[in-house]
């Protein structure tokens, strides 16, 4: 009897999703995607082509909240173990994966045809890697016209931006962190991320210039961003954590002594996913941008 | 207590060597004075202590960063080496530290589960977090080791098992809170790094405090160096004071975890290196102690700081656990006498009573029992899941869902677990020991390690570069032990101390990878806590091959198997060649040890549990008991994949996390057990 009845709603159930799923396929008139990687999500949203299922959706929707992904979309569990039950029960027609999942790679292809998004390689340029992903999804999904149009929206708004940047008269080096919560170090994006390349874009200098991990960023220890004495200090609000560092920084004498902390040049500017595609990397540019002309920061010679 | 081993080998007096602190002293003010020139030409020192700094910048590092960063270590230090005094005084034990008896990472479990759900807490008093988990940690690890009179050897392996516990604990949190990963990790790599003078003038008064009461308790004390009836005639009333040297003990190592976050091997070290340096008395150790390790994890500190540019990102306690687990090696052997007696449960060979059963069972229905369980359990990981929409069973869950992805799992869970239980069959019985398990054996992390090696320098490993990773580790680590033993004719004690060491090292390296963070310590996590994810339906008959092998191989020896467990002496009466059945047994050991580490990675007790739950269900012989065993880990390791899939749906436990939480608690209550 209960084994009967699970199997007729197990069937309703499957037949819903069905439904919901060619319901969900015909307005987008693309692909049914699944993405394991946040930049393809991200980009493919972009495009319109909602990605049916993503890993961690709240901290994706907490982190990349633009543009918001459906309601519906499914969530996969963690970005290291997708749980792939639920990946296979979708029956995607496309996978996209992070080139660290690469190893996992068989897995997939047992699913569906997957694309690797490799934003970080040898080559040391992610900015021009994440353009790159939005044609190839452009491409992908059939949709290259669009992801072009997005391309050069994206080119205008840096254009945009340096510009107002540049009126503003502000040539002032900027150090973009994640303060850390021992109070004493700091993540800094330099050569090697995009954010890197992004602050140059906006007719900015990145004040870290050191070299920095695979991803992009060095763990530093506080007094790295005093050395150039006129740069600007963007730290990003990840929330609990960047108050726990605050909290412990409010007592701090190094900290006080900071040039651009004394100076008032130190601020919170709201959280980008640093590993993200374009809509992230226009977020950035934004933040910083605004975080920039926002005052205080005039009247240095970069 | 009576018969434990005197706390060091007595030594010929000798007068302190200062000549020797001088130099050591002369060595770390040498690397401080190049730390302190690169941040500033000593030309400006004077200027910048007088406050008219030449150049502001230069001025705030110096004075608010590198001196601070000196006190600190200084500091730190010097509560690292009280402690671990007041620890080894109280429990006779040479090889008690903060690290070594679990104290400081129940302190740090403490703080990152304090940092995901309580943050005001951490607002109020990381100090007073940090304390409750040290003493919780430390209570649970005397209370197991209670009953056996805290004899070494208990009180370290059941420190060592709250600290894996507390790391699947804190490993289980970050996995489900993926986003602060790094921010977990920020006590588990002992960071010195410092942004101002707050902080010392925080900790020293409630060092300073510390410091009084035990200077005040040294004369008793000194008196836990007798025997408890001679120091009790005396009217000392000795478990009285030994928990007020513990409590101050663990106090002192509370207010380092919650500050500078956990640095072992300090405490472990400095009291031997006072007595090395001529310090006897206790009177003297209490201040050589702590002043040594001081100057050792300044030199440390000002070490690391010299390696580089990237000297920041390398923690100062990594360091030190890289450089303190050789010294903890060198301690094991050099102790004349050995660690102390084994703990003996019931003891092991003889048929008995059966612990677990009323009644005594013929052998054979409890194998039919544990084969039906076997099944039970099988049938119930494959068919009952879950999908978005609830729970499903057999009838809803299409072939391909089953076929695909639960039996490739399921079935790597299975043979890991019953490799296992084999491997921790053998090495009971081996020893003579029902405390032994492969993962105590160490093999299992010495696969672990070369992987996560691997993972330090490459970006990028395939599923086979994984394999040869943990496989090239794995033997390298046989080869340690059979090296390191090969002279003392693999005596059970020092396979297991060494073990340890060996655990703790790989730890050590692991928390700091992990503290590199990004999405590849997230991968590297979710491995080493065991998952069966990536396991694939081709994998499973190579390794049902290599299961059979060691099983068969094992029997074939089944003799030696019987004899073996009655000790050395007697199996060379019966005409044993104990040496070369020992090698045997141990290469077995480490073959299905390692095989299983590649299917749910280091860190499952299945090979304690198994072995010990068919020994209670009153499977003695060995046919009878390996047969029981295989079932067993083969059912808990089922059941454990089954619970991480299915609890926190869509998200997964690793199965080796999911069998630890479960198996550390019953490691202690086996531990507690004993006498």
């Amino acid at each position: 009897m209960m084994v009967r009845r699970r199997f007729c709603l197990g069937m309703a159930g499957q037949l819903a999703m069905m439904l919901a799923g060619a319901a969900h396929a015909a307005p987008a008139a693309g692909q049914r995607v699944a993405c394991t990687d946040w930049a393809a999500a991200e980009t493919l949203a972009l495009l319109g082509n909602m990605p049916i299922a993503v890993p961690e959706l709240q901290v994706y929707r907490q982190w990349l909240p633009d543009p918001a992904l459906p309601a519906g979309t499914v969530d996969l569990g963690a970005r290291s173990e997708p749980n792939l039950e639920v990946l296979s029960a979708l029956a995607p027609d496309l996978i996209y994966i992070s080139s660290w999942q690469a190893g996992m790679l068989p897995i997939f292809r047992r699913i569906a045809p997957v694309n690797v998004v490799k934003l970080f390689d040898a080559r040391d340029d992610p900015y021009a890697a994440m353009l790159e992903l939005l044609l190839r999804a452009g491409r992908a999904s059939g949709r290259s016209a669009l992801a072009r149009r997005r391309l050069a929206e994206f080119d205008a708004l840096l254009d945009q931006l340096r510009s107002k940047i540049t009126a503003a008269g502000i040539h002032r080096p900027v150090y973009v962190a994640i303060l850390h919560e021992n109070g004493a170090q700091a993540y800094v994006y330099g050569r090697g991320s995009w954010v890197d390349t992004i602050i140059g874009k906006l007719g900015l200098r990145n004040a870290w210039t050191a070299p920095s991990t695979f991803y992009g960023n060095s763990l530093v220890g506080l007094p790295a961003l005093a050395s150039e004495k006129d740069a600007a200090i963007l730290y990003l609000d990840q929330g609990a954590r960047t108050q726990r560092a605050l909290r412990s920084l409010r007592d701090s004498t190094l900290w006080r002594g900071l040039p651009a902390v004394a100076n008032g040049r130190a601020v919170m500017i709201p959280a980008f996913f640093a590993l993200g595609g374009a809509p992230s990397a226009a977020r950035c540019a934004r933040l910083l941008a605004a975080a920039m002309t926002g005052g205080g920061m005039a009247g240095a010679t970069g | 207590m009576e018969q434990t081993t005197p706390l060091y080998p007595p030594a010929a007096p000798r007068p302190i060597r200062w000549e020797a602190l001088a130099v050591f002293g002369a060595a770390a003010l040498a690397l401080t004075l190049h730390t302190l020139a690169s941040v500033a030409p000593p030309s400006h020192w004077m200027a910048i202590l007088g406050g008219r700094a030449p150049d502001a910048v230069q001025g705030l590092v110096f004075t608010q960063v590198a001196l601070p960063r000196i006190a600190a270590s200084l500091l730190a230090g010097g509560v690292l080496g009280m402690a671990g005094l007041l620890f080894q005084q109280a429990l006779r034990n040479p090889l008690a530290d903060p690290a070594t008896i679990g104290v400081s990472s129940g302190a740090y479990l403490a703080l990152a589960a304090a940092s995901l759900y309580a943050p005001t807490l951490l607002e109020w008093s990381t100090e007073a977090v940090a304390l409750t988990g040290g003493v919780m940690a430390c209570a649970l690890v005397m209370a197991a080791a209670h009953r056996s009179q805290f004899s070494t050897i208990h009180v370290i392996l059941a420190g060592l098992v709250v600290s894996l516990f507390c790391g699947a604990a804190a490993s289980a949190l970050t996995l489900l809170n993926h986003e602060n990963i790094g921010s977990l990790f920020v006590w588990q790599t002992g960071s010195l790094a410092q942004n101002g003078w707050q902080k010392v003038w925080r900790l020293l008064p409630q060092c300073a405090a510390l410091a009084v009461c035990t200077g005040l308790l040294a004369r008793p004390l000194s008196m836990l160096n007798l025997a408890d009836a001679q120091a009790a005639s005396l009217g000392l009333h000795v478990s009285r004071m030994r928990a007020a040297a513990i409590a101050l003990g663990v106090g002192f190592s509370a207010a380092a975890v919650a500050w500078v976050g956990v640095i072992g091997f300090i405490g472990l070290m400095a009291p031997h290196l006072a007595r090395l340096w001529g310090a006897r008395t206790l009177a003297q150790r209490i201040w050589a102690a702590p002043l040594l390790g001081a100057l050792l994890l300044w030199s440390t500190d000002q070490l690391v700081q010299n390696l580089g540019r990237s000297a920041d990102a390398i923690p100062t306690g990594s360091i030190c656990a890289l450089l303190g687990a050789p010294v903890l090696l060198w301690l094991l052997f050099r102790q004349r006498s050995g660690p102390g007696r084994l703990p003996t449960t019931d003891t092991l060979p003889l048929p008995g009573r059966s612990v677990l059963l009323q009644r005594r069972l013929r052998a054979r229905t409890v194998l039919w029992l544990c084969l039906l369980a076997c099944a039970a359990s099988l049938a119930a990981a494959l068919g009952i899941g879950r999908d978005a929409h609830g729970w499903t069973g057999f009838a809803d869950t299409g072939l391909a869902t089953l076929m695909n992805w639960r039996l490739p799992r399921v079935a790597a869970a299975a043979i890991a677990g019953a490799m296992l239980a084999t491997a921790g069959t053998l090495l009971q019985r081996l020893t003579g020991n029902p405390l032994a398990s492969p993962e105590v054996l160490g093999v299992s992390s010495g696969a672990a390690l070369g992987v996560v090696a691997t993972l330090l320098f490459t970006s990028d490993i395939g599923a086979p570069g994984m394999l040869a990773a943990a496989g090239a580790g794995s033997l390298a680590t046989l080869a340690a032990v059979v090296a390191l033993n090969w002279r003392t004719d693999f005596s059970p004690e020092r396979v297991l101390l060494a073990g340890v060491a060996l655990a703790t090292l790989f730890s050590a390296c692991a928390a700091f990878l992990l503290a590199s963070g990004g999405p590849r310590a997230a991968a590297l996590l979710t491995w080493m806590s065991g998952s069966t994810y990536r396991a694939t339906s081709a994998g499973i008959l190579p390794s049902l091959g290599i299961l059979a092998l060691g099983c068969a191989s094992a029997l074939a020896a089944r003799r030696w198997l019987a004899i073996l467990p009655l000790g050395a002496e007697s199996a060379r009466a019966l005409g044993v060649d104990v040496f070369r059945a020992r090698l045997y047994f141990l290469v077995i050991i480490a073959v299905l040890t390692a095989g299983a580490t590649l299917l749910v990675g280091p860190l499952s007790f299945v090979g304690l549990l198994a072995p010990h739950i068919m020994r209670g269900l009153g499977l003695r012989q060995p046919r009878a008991a390996m047969a029981g065993a295989v079932l067993g880990g083969a059912t808990i390791m089922i059941l454990a994949d089954w619970a991480g899939r299915i609890a926190v749906f869509p998200w997964q436990i690793p199965a080796g996390l999911a069998a630890m939480l479960a198996g550390c608690p019953a490691f202690l209550w086996f531990l507690w057990r004993s006498k």
